[in-house]
């Protein structure tokens, strides 16, 4: 993997949140607290790079995700229900939009494959916290990163 | 009589924005069905009429690629256009599934302009068939 991937994985993340959802990363200024019922979303890639984007994020930034991209409230009850999904389709987005970025040649090839999701438990935290890209969405903690 | 459209993406949120959108670009609509998976796709093609499919790639069951190649080689669906709409972006993908027969690839996340500008694209060369 480049080393500057972890970095292009961020920026990604990035425009891809701002495209779906209006959504701007702000920088973490201080070590952040695990957050509070967060879920690990994870998608596997093979090709002339393999690995796994995973976007750790607590379920309230997953709803509120869901309801910018519906253009509801984070309290609809549709926005609640397509939380989960909405979330693994970021990653979806940000692992396809990030391919190229990894790529060495126009015309290599990437097998994606599809996202799933996991609770995290709050003792992963100290791991996924320093081997992440740390970034602050309207006061949720996200992180990010390929493993 | 409105155009008949199949929005195909796993992601039930995506099929949500695809739908809204359409509801807003202002052409007459008789029906908009969705499909969670290629296989669903295909068996909603083969019992009705549909004007536009717009067809995710990356999808459980089976997934958008397939879908393409079936389509095309069913004469009776052959005329059917479909559009991808997918978060793959790599240059060789999408020239594969134009090659494929695709009419039109939207990549993820898209605007709303984009949806509607490949709408109007697609149909207006269809009605000038």
């Amino acid at each position: 993997m480049q080393p500057d991937a972890p970095q292009a994985l961020l920026e990604t993340l990035a425009e891809s949140l701002e495209l779906m959802a209006f959504i701007m990363l702000d920088p973490v200024t201080e070590p952040p607290a695990a957050p509070e019922e967060a879920v690990v979303v994870s998608m596997g890639f093979s090709g002339p790079v393999s690995g796994s984007v995973q976007v750790i994020a607590p379920r309230a930034f997953a709803t509120m995700l869901s309801a910018n991209v519906l253009g509801s409230d984070p309290s609809d009850e549709d926005a609640l229900v397509k939380a989960d999904d909405c979330l693994k389709e970021l990653v979806n987005v940000v692992g396809g939009a990030l391919m190229p970025k990894l790529s060495t040649s126009p015309d290599d090839v990437f097998k994606l494959e599809l996202p799933t999701l996991r609770t995290m438990d709050d003792s992963e935290w100290t791991s996924i916290s320093a081997t992440s890209q740390l970034a602050m969405a309207d006061g949720h903690v996200i992180a990010a990163r390929l493993v | 009589m409105g155009y008949r459209f199949l929005i195909v993406d796993d992601s039930a949120t995506t099929r949500a924005v695809i739908k809204r959108t359409i509801g807003m670009c202002g052409i007459e609509t008789e029906r908009i069905t969705e499909a969670g998976n290629g296989r669903d796709a295909l068996a909603v093609l083969a019992v009705a009429k549909v004007d536009l499919v717009f067809l995710d790639l990356n999808m459980p069951e089976m997934g958008g690629m397939e879908v393409c190649a079936k389509v095309q080689a069913d004469p009776r669906l052959a005329s059917t256009p479909i559009v991808i709409v997918s978060s793959e972006s790599m240059e060789s993908r999408i020239q594969q599934m134009k090659n494929q027969g695709a009419k039109g690839y939207i990549k993820k996340p898209f605007t709303p302009e984009q949806i509607r500008n490949v709408i109007q694209e697609v149909l207006e060369v269809r009605n000038a068939a």
